[in-house]
């Protein structure tokens, strides 16, 4: 692991084409500016670790043929809820004719 | 609004893409080279596909013994969905004809069906034609990985276009 300081308006490159500029150093802010190819995919750390942690939480556990009925019920059921609470407006606008 | 409803259920009612549709058979096995996040392990997926659920689909690992997702089309519970691929995975899914991209959200089922939400942040893309998935994260701020499917439904039969 490389640890370096920088100042403002100074740069790093990280390889032969990616460039990290210090841009603005406010507070614990850091302003950065980073120059890379269209093929490389720059993400914020945390964003990484929301989508890893959301796959994880939508996990639907071996589902079995009996557990896949269950689950049929209970998207069924959503989707009727869905649909029929919708419904249930119509006759309101209906009754204004 | 009522019209708008019955808009939405003729939406969910109509058939896949003839080329997409011939491919959404169990018995095909869909590669994830790089898994997906939190799972990196599982790198072959099954969809089962069944009208009972339809809209929704189940997304099987093959790898990981009790790993399976629920999906379901971004497009359906969001009416301006918009994903722009990146270039990096657009290439590393060997994607040339936009048409045989699938797309999938993941969707967390909550107890109560109304918390129900969907990640639209991150997609899952499929190439129909080479059958390589990955999921996709997007650069558009807007997006949530905790879209609620209930509100946007809402927002769709309320549409005063």
């Amino acid at each position: 692991m490389l640890i370096l300081t920088r100042k403002s308006d100074e740069s790093i490159i990280i390889g032969n084409n990616i460039k990290v500029k210090v841009l603005k150093v406010q507070g614990n802010q850091v302003h950065l500016g980073i120059d890379a190819p269209r093929d490389f995919s720059i993400f914020r750390e945390e964003i990484f670790e929301q989508i890893r942690a959301e796959n994880a939480n939508a996990v639907q556990n071996d589902i079995e043929p009996a557990k896949l009925a269950e689950l049929e019920n209970c998207l069924t059921g959503l989707k009727n809820l869905l649909f029929s609470e919708d419904e249930e407006q119509e006759p309101e606008t209906g009754k204004k004719d | 609004m009522a019209n708008k409803v019955q808009d939405f259920k003729e939406l969910i009612s109509q058939p896949y893409p003839r080329k997409i549709a011939n491919k959404l058979d169990e018995s095909v096995v869909f590669n994830f080279s790089k898994g997906i996040p939190a799972f990196e392990d599982a790198k072959r997926f099954v969809l089962h596909v069944s009208d009972k659920i339809k809209p929704f689909l189940y997304l099987k690992s093959l790898d990981l013994q009790g790993l399976g997702f629920i999906c379901i089309d971004p497009f359906l519970v969001k009416k301006d969905y918009c994903i722009d691929i990146p270039a990096k995975d657009q290439a590393e899914l060997g994607l040339e004809d936009p048409g045989m991209a699938f797309v999938l959200s993941l969707v967390t089922v909550e107890k109560n069906p109304r918390e129900t939400t969907a990640n639209l942040l991150a997609p899952i893309i499929i190439n129909m034609d080479n059958l390589e998935g990955r999921q996709v994260i997007l650069s558009d701020d807007r997006l949530s990985v905790r879209y609620n499917i209930w509100k946007g439904l809402e927002k769709f039969s309320g549409q005063n276009t």
